[in-house]
């Protein structure tokens, strides 16, 4: 927004109302009407971050342990192109610190594959992060990793994993000063390996965890009433305010200066009809002593009238699947998988995370990555679901879920909600580093859709719901916009749940009732090094 | 009345308004609404959550306990940390000297920025109605319909390195220690018969969600730049039969599927 651009007031120059009053009503108007834009704050970003948490990274003989993950950050929904065509709008991701830790056990000391201490391998200890670039697939890329770019490539190396008691090792460190911006319509290969590969040894990097942390240029809520911003499910209705502002557009409580006469002598205290030199400026003064409201309190709550136009941060919640030691490919499996009976195991198996909701988060994508190395399974009976609910009834006893987002397929449908695909790149070919980025759609009406990717490269890509809010609230705001519970469903009210929000659930299943889990083609992966991932991307509010 | 804000000038009826003043006044008004300070936004934070978890392998490698790490390291000579977390000898069930190891999940991280932490919470996802015959539960469960025992040797940490002796663990700051608590007080449902109501897709093949849900919220606990945090979770060991043996079994690691989250409150920054 434009400077304020206040007159000045120059010796000789007679003092008139618009030197004062309208100067002063032009600063009550931007902090109690017009709002204030992020770029007239002192810090108008907000952060966050996708921390990627793996169980266990082991070795191979002769090879480093490896952990991967692919991404992609897609703006929200009102800013998203869906052909990809970068766009004066395009959010700016910037990458401003990467952290990585492993449990170490508290020693300068390698952790073998049982757990154990191992100082004789100490020197094997290190890590490396490597972040390629990708032209997504949808986009026009190939799946040829080849045509990647590299822009990050971080070793923790050896020595600062081997300080003694009195010492400090870089576990965790923080690594800053990266200032990589990243290209919300790429896709991007997250690779780590640890530790080094000895070759006799099996070690383990455990409870690894990478985060890359990213700040963002705050952005604007959503309103569940304004079609230009698409229509919000779920979204709680405030019912004690004003009428427009009820299901999540801001609110104001206008301030404005008594202004006198043009002829009126001035005055410093307030007088009826003239707010006065010392009662103007107490009127800004205490528009904002008292700080700018804004965002949302962990009750979906506003903090009152609000002083600033954008009050949300873009926001990624990566969720592990299957990611604990399990390879999955062919006949082989490291240790049987939950649920699915003896072998070949043609019972269906799931994984699933618990994702406590404290503040507020309207879901605006839901993207899977399903890690497969270098093959991935094509028989048909193979089926994959991959879910997002919120659930209700934690620590009672009752219990209830509504769906935000869910998507299935199998062998030889999977190619519907693929975004991208990749393989390699070949530096890591001993391992196996490739898979497939989905889309799983967002619950909506059949009527009313949100905005996807480009229906031209795959028709299933174009089906998206409008965004989905996960909040709680007090009884008095039980009331929610109306929320589907299937892609392409019907609107429907669940008074099992609505009101009542506690936790968010992801659950990614498998079942093949023909072949059974271990009865895939030899070399087809279901489950690949490292596990799978969801990604929960949309809005988060100040508070 | 007085300006407390926006503008150090005063200006009251009997005293003098000159111009010089008022400009000065309108000046800091000017630099406030043209960049507006960070420290009156009223609400800067934003929420960051970090999900953490995996399925526990069930049978097929023996010995596959990661990421459970053992609790002490003195049965290396060259160790330095004998206990790695102190404090876990407060719990006070009935004998803690029957438990003859502690199992640690430990996640540790570095912001480069203060954060505040919001909320360490655990769930321990029990469901024994597998169809398949392999589940989490614990061996000391009620079965059909399955609830776990009640148990008090569950211990939930958040630590923070002394900044000048970061690898001595005696020296961590325990900003956090969660233990000797009935687990019944948080039991995920007292009555796992309850069919759902509205189920979500896909559907579980563990039935019924049984376990605790163990939550630590609203910390708001401060954190410094460069904070070296470690996030703990503790199960006993009994290797020696008896109550804690016949409900967390031997293998204690294998009884549930856990996921873990912590939320951070983050600050704005500039651009």
């Amino acid at each position: 927004m434009a400077k304020i651009g206040f007159r000045r007031l120059s010796r000789g120059v007679k003092f008139l109302i618009e030197h004062f009053y309208t100067q002063i009503d032009k600063a009550l108007s931007r902090f109690t009407e017009a709002q204030v834009l992020p770029e007239d704050m002192e810090q108008g970003y907000s952060r966050f971050s996708i921390d990627f948490s793996w169980g266990s990274i082991q070795t191979d003989l002769g090879e480093s342990g490896l952990g991967s993950a692919a991404f992609t950050l897609p703006p929200p929904q009102e800013r998203f192109q869906p052909d990809g065509v970068t766009s004066l709008y395009d959010a700016v991701y910037t990458l401003e610190s990467v952290c990585a830790s492993f449990d170490q056990r508290a020693e300068a000391a390698a952790i073998e594959a049982d757990g154990d201490l191992s100082f004789d391998e100490k020197d094997n200890v290190a890590i490396k992060i490597d972040i390629w670039k990708r032209r997504m697939v949808t986009f026009g890329g190939t799946s040829d990793m080849n045509d990647a770019s590299l822009v990050l490539s971080l070793e923790l190396p050896n020595l600062g994993f081997l300080a003694d008691k009195s010492g400090l090792r870089t576990n965790p460190q923080v690594l800053t000063g990266m200032s990589e911006v990243f290209d919300p319509y790429s896709s991007y290969v997250l690779v780590v390996t640890a530790p080094f590969a000895p070759s006799s040894v099996l070690l383990d990097a455990p409870n690894l965890l990478v985060s890359l942390n990213f700040k963002a240029p705050i952005i604007e809520v959503d309103k569940a009433d304004d079609v230009l911003h698409h229509k919000v499910q779920n979204m709680p209705q405030v019912p004690d305010l004003p009428a427009g502002a009820q299901y999540g557009a801001t609110y104001t409580s206008p301030v404005s200066a008594d202004t006198p006469a043009a002829d009126a002598l001035i005055v410093a205290d307030s007088v009826p009809g003239d707010s006065g030199i010392q009662g103007s400026i107490e009127l800004v003064d205490n528009a904002i002593k008292s700080g700018l409201n804004a965002g949302r309190s962990m009750f979906s709550r506003r903090f009152g009238a609000e002083g600033l136009m954008y009050q949300a941060g873009y926001d990624v919640i990566a969720v592990p699947m299957w990611g604990n030691g399990w390879f999955v490919s062919g006949a082989t499996a490291s240790g049987d998988l939950p649920y699915v009976g003896i072998g070949p195991g043609t019972d269906p198996t799931c994984d699933r995370r618990i994702i406590p909701i404290k503040f507020p988060f309207v879901v605006h994508h839901v993207m899977a990555y399903y890690n497969y190395g270098w093959n991935r399974v094509t028989a048909a009976s193979f089926e994959q679901q991959v879910g997002v609910g919120i659930g209700t009834g934690e620590r009672s006893d009752s219990y209830s879920y509504r769906q935000v987002a869910h998507a299935t397929w199998t062998g030889t449908s999977y190619g519907a909600n693929v975004i991208d695909r990749f393989t390699g790149p070949d530096v890591y070919a001993a391992a196996g580093v490739g898979g497939d980025i989905l889309n799983i759609p967002l619950v909506h009406d059949a009527t009313v859709t949100g905005v996807g990717y480009d229906a031209s490269v795959s028709p299933a890509l174009a089906d998206q719901g409008p965004p989905f809010y996960v909040g709680k609230t007090n009884s008095q705001d039980a009331v929610r916009s109306p929320a589907a519970n299937t892609p392409g469903g019907a609107f429907v009210a669940m008074p099992s749940i609505d009101g009542r929000e506690q936790f968010l659930e992801v659950r990614w299943s498998m079942h093949d009732p023909v072949l059974g889990m271990y009865g895939q083609a030899a070399g087809e992966t279901a489950i690949g090094r490292g596990g799978h991932w969801v990604y929960i991307i949309g809005k988060k509010h100040l508070c | 009345m007085s300006t407390r804000r926006v503008t150090k000038q005063q200006f009251a009826d009997g005293t003098t308004i000159d111009g010089n003043r008022i400009e000065v006044a309108l000046r800091d008004i000017e630099e406030i609404a043209d960049r507006v300070p960070a420290g009156l936004i009223a609400n800067r934070f934003t929420q960051t959550q970090i999900s953490m978890g995996f399925q526990p392998v069930l049978s097929g490698a023996a010995n596959w306990k990661q990421p459970w790490m053992t609790f002490q390291n003195s049965i290396a000579s060259e160790a330095e940390n004998t206990f790695r977390v102190k404090g876990s000898g407060a719990v006070t069930h009935a004998n803690p000297y029957d438990v003859s190891d502690w199992s640690l999940w430990e996640v540790s991280l570095q912001r480069s920025h203060p954060v505040i932490l919001d909320s360490f919470d655990l769930f321990m996802v029990q469901d024994p109605g597998g169809s398949g015959g392999q589940a989490y539960y614990m061996p000391g469960g009620s079965p059909s319909p399955y609830i776990p025992p009640n148990v008090r040797d569950l211990q939930m940490f958040v630590l923070v390195d002394n900044p000048f002796l970061p690898e001595d663990r005696a020296q961590a700051s325990m900003v956090v220690h969660k233990a000797d608590f009935d687990s019944d007080a948080w039991l995920f449902t007292p009555n796992p018969s309850a069919p759902v109501v509205s189920d979500m897709l896909p559907p579980h093949p563990g039935g019924s969600i049984s376990g605790w849900s163990v939550r630590i919220s609203n910390l708001r606990v401060p954190l410094a730049p460069y904070s070296r945090v470690r996030f703990v979770i503790a199960i006993p060991q009994y290797d020696s039969p008896g109550p804690g043996q016949t409900n967390w079994g031997l293998q204690p690691w294998r009884t549930f599927a856990p996921s873990a989250s912590v939320t951070l409150l983050e600050p704005n920054t500039d651009g």
